[in-house]
């Protein structure tokens, strides 16, 4: 290594001879010294300061992958792809223009674009996170002793500027101007002057902090939402700077938006590759905000979009093939799945507005799409009631703890539409039976929809035209019953004496008929009780015949109290019912 | 088809015929198991102590009663209100059954109201005996409901419905005897023979081949035994060349017992039809096995 080395000792004993550093920036005293009292923002706000009108350049828009070979890469803009024939031993980074890897006892960048090699070095250990400002990339390793982490800041023609082997926990660095920015024991981001190798700033922040991102030519800091570099950064430590999180929202698999910085990752994906949360930091009239409002989750097939204020689902799209990577760009959604195409999605609709391919399976990927546009999607039309319906279709078994999700979001919407999707959910011998349940709860609370429900309610098991299915009519009875829809009494009846209809569903119905039921049904309902009251063994048919006893003396008090004082002696009537036809017959008055 | 479903198809075609006798040649000819239930002339009996076995709670009283009321068939009749009474006050299932038999034998198509509600009973059998019972008070609502449990998810229903139509005489309800027959229930086939008409009647012939002959071979029984103006004798014919070209052991049995059955006054170019079929499926291919020899 041609550069010089220091260790931590090396930049303490270097510093304490410094009095200050260049451009107006002032060593703190020993770099990650855990006793220094936060300065209230000072020192940041002097960086922040002293960088004042820069930018950090914007990242090339570019999706890289990992195949059993190496890397290729697919530039976002159009262009060719890239490969890059090199063992991985960890998940490499897209880091500004440069994708940065580790393997087989190198470290190496490439051109993001063309897959050029920029350069490359002995390293023993495996990558961790990068950071890169167009001129220097700082590289964040892993070490051989498994304590700390190895810090190198390499130029653009390979030479380490700078190695720092720390022994505290470091995340993702940054770089900005010969500066590195280094968050470390999740709370606090050390500016390292790569020149002086003085700390020159440090920040505490309130948020727990483990990565440095550039996004759109501003910095960032974070792991648990982000703050952004800004003028605000000096009141970091009082929780007054700038800062966004996604809206607190329990969502299948518990996706994360910002996987903890400074751990090396497999090159290989798993399950957190496909579940997880995506947005975009942006700035709305000097306000931190999400970008178009939107935040995202990738669920295997599954890509949805979320309001950012409301955390309320906007949109939900499904794909062929496994979601592996996602990377937000200014108005959408870049998706990569495992066979390497990347799909694009508009942040507002979730419609698709195009697509690339790498034309080869991918192990793992990434995306980096800092600066892309594409074209306004076509492809708005469709409901997101129909979109969730399409979503629960998928018949992917991983899918299902999703599709539970979305069939409760199906079931909160007020939309008739939705309603329909239920039943159809309902009734398709296709639906999941883990989603039936979820399907079943949904129905009962809908308000919605009545029409549908009716409709649904004329559908009847019929052998002889091949009519297998059934309604789900104990859910409909609930729903019916609470929106006071009389109209469906007839129906309900004629499920109440199919004997197709499930006992359970036959109690539900009971019980909603005590509400629904007019006149017109007291012949049938008698007729049910009749052919019931001595036959009955089921716990849910003895409460349906019970129910239904409340509702014949709600219709025919005088009639129906004559027949139950009658059956409350009959040794035929049923033991499961003696008990509660003799309370009714002691009853003075009929329940309402 | 083994000697058990043959027999079983014999029976039900004789149970049909007991309703639909040809017109051209003696029902009791045609049919022998219709003479069991032709009427009789009904004993005088008394019916008091029945009816106080029937007005009783006791099950055992009330089986007794309604055994005795069924053992003395029609001149039972006048305790069939008090049967009615006591379906419609219900019943446990065994003594449900009971007494369905029983107005089954004693009672008239104005008792068919009671016993609709057991044929849609969530317990199957007792829906099958409803059925039974309506086949044999008959009527309107009778042959509605029948129409309607062929459509029931449990086999032993749909089958009595279906042949129930045919005893019944429901003659529109043969497009649905098809549909049943199309989802294997063999009992369409009996009440489709006895109702078809030319065309469907062909429709059954038509299906030999597709449908196996222990199935069809009720309907096609039925057919051939019916009057010359309901299916020509030029279709008769039809009929038993097709059934002989299957040369089976199975179809050489069901000619055979056509032919010991076949009426003295019955048409003679049929006879000799099934006389010559018969001698030329003898020593026929086994039940898998087709084609004339």
């Amino acid at each position: 290594m041609k550069s010089r080395r220091i260790t931590l000792a090396a930049v303490c004993v270097a510093a304490l001879s410094a009095a200050s550093c260049g451009g107006g920036l002032t060593r703190l005293g020993k770099v990650f010294d855990t006793s220094w009292q936060d300065d209230q923002g000072r020192s940041i706000s002097t960086v922040y300061k002293h960088l004042a009108g820069q930018e950090v350049p914007k990242g090339t828009n570019v999706a890289v992958g990992v195949v059993p070979e190496g890397l290729v890469g697919l530039p976002l803009d159009g262009g060719g792809s890239w490969k890059y024939a090199h063992k991985l031993d960890a998940r490499p980074y897209v880091v500004g223009n440069v994708v940065v890897g580790t393997g087989g006892g190198s470290v190496f960048a490439l051109d993001a674009t063309t897959g050029r090699e920029v350069w490359k070095r002995a390293a023993g250990g495996q990558l961790r996170g990068a950071g890169d400002d167009g001129r220097t990339t700082v590289v964040s390793l892993a070490p051989t002793s498994g304590r700390g982490a190895i810090l190198l800041a390499i130029d653009r023609d390979g030479e380490v500027v700078r190695q720092l082997d720390v022994d505290v926990a470091a995340g993702q660095p940054g770089v900005w101007a010969n500066l590195a920015f280094i968050p470390w024991q999740n709370q606090y981001v050390t500016v390292y002057d790569l020149t002086s190798g003085d700390e020159v700033a440090r920040v505490t922040l309130r948020h727990q902090t483990s990565r440095v991102l550039t996004v759109g030519g501003r910095m960032y800091f974070g792991e648990l939402g982000l703050t952004r570099f800004d003028d605000r950064i000096g009141m970091a430590s009082r929780n007054q700077a700038s800062f966004v999180d996604l809206p607190s929202r329990e969502l299948p698999g518990s996706p994360r938006w910002l996987r903890p910085g400074g751990f090396e990752r497999p090159a290989t994906g798993d399950a957190t590759d496909r579940i997880r949360l995506v947005a975009r930091p942006a700035d709305n009239a000097g306000k931190l905000v999400l970008d178009s409002d939107r935040y995202y989750a990738t669920y295997y097939h599954a890509v949805l979009g979320f309001k950012a204020a409301s955390a309320e689902l906007a949109w939900v799209r499904t794909i062929e093939q496994d979601a592996i990577a996602a990377g937000p760009f200014p108005g959408g959604l870049a998706v990569c799945d495992e066979k390497g195409t990347v799909q694009f999605f508009d942040a507002s609709s979730g419609g698709s507005t195009g697509s690339v391919r790498f034309g080869q399976p991918l192990v793992s990927c990434a995306i980096q799409a800092d600066t892309l546009t594409r074209p306004a999607s076509k492809d708005a039309g469709q409901s997101l009631v129909q979109q969730i319906a399409d979503a629960i279709r998928s018949p992917e078994t991983e899918m299902v703890t999703i599709q539970r999700f979305l069939v409760r979001e199906l079931a909160s919407h007020q939309d008739p539409l939705a309603t329909s999707k239920l039943i159809e959910l309902a009734i398709d011998p296709r639906t999941s039976p883990v989603l039936i349940p979820e399907v079943r709860e949904g129905l009962s609370s809908r308000h919605e929809g009545v029409d549908h429900m009716l409709k649904a309610l004329e559908m009847r098991y019929d052998f002889l035209h091949d009519r297998s299915v059934l309604p789900p009519v104990g859910p409909l009875s609930f729903a019916l019953a609470s929106t006071g829809s009389k109209q469906a009494a007839p129906l309900l009846v004629e499920h109440l004496l199919d004997p197709q209809t499930s006992t359970d569903d036959v109690k539900h119905i009971a019980i909603a008929l005590q509400k629904l039921a007019g006149p017109e049904q007291l012949e049938s309902l008698r007729g049910f009780v009749v052919a019931n009251r001595c036959t009955v063994v089921d716990d849910d048919l003895a409460q349906a015949v019970a129910a239904t006893l409340r509702t014949l003396l709600r219709l025919d008090h005088v009639g129906t109290r004559q027949m139950i004082s009658a059956w409350a002696s009959d040794p035929m009537t049923s033991v499961v019912l003696r008990d509660v036809i003799k309370a009714l017959a002691g009853a003075t008055t009929p329940r309402p | 088809m083994n000697r058990s479903l043959f027999a079983r198809a014999i029976v039900a075609s004789a149970a049909i015929a007991c309703a639909t006798a040809p017109i051209d040649v003696p029902s009791a000819e045609a049919a022998p198991a219709a003479r069991k239930t032709a009427a009789r002339p009904a004993p005088r009996i008394d019916l008091a102590p029945i009816e106080a076995q029937l007005r009783s709670r006791e099950a055992s009283s009330l089986r007794a009663g309604l055994a005795s009321a069924r053992d003395a068939g029609q001149a039972a009749a006048p305790v069939a209100p008090a049967v009615q009474a006591l379906l419609a006050g219900g019943l446990p299932a065994d003594l449900a059954i009971e007494a369905l038999q029983t107005l089954a034998v004693i009672g008239t198509e104005a008792h068919a109201k009671v016993v609709v509600p057991y044929a849609h009973h969530r317990d199957a059998k007792l829906r099958r005996k409803a059925i039974e019972a309506l086949t044999r008070l008959r009527g309107a609502q009778a042959a509605a409901t029948l129409r309607q449990r062929m459509s029931d998810a449990d086999p032993g229903v749909r089958g009595a419905a279906a042949s129930g139509l045919g005893v019944l005489g429901v003659r529109e309800a043969v497009p649905e005897l098809f549909l049943a027959l199309d989802r294997k229930v063999g009992e369409a086939a009996g009440s489709i023979g006895t109702l078809c008409n030319p065309e469907q009647c062909k429709q059954l012939l038509d299906r030999t081949g597709r449908i196996g002959f222990d199935v069809l071979s009720a309907g096609f029984d039925q057919l051939l035994f019916r009057s010359g103006s309901e299916v020509s004798d030029d279709f008769k014919l039809e009929v038993v060349g097709r059934v002989r070209e299957l040369g089976t052991q199975e179809v050489n049995r069901f000619l055979e017992e056509i032919q010991g059955r076949w009426p003295a006054q019955g048409s003679k170019r049929v006879k000799q039809a099934i006389d010559q079929a018969v001698i030329a499926t003898k020593g026929g291919a086994g039940d898998k096995q087709g084609g004339a020899q």
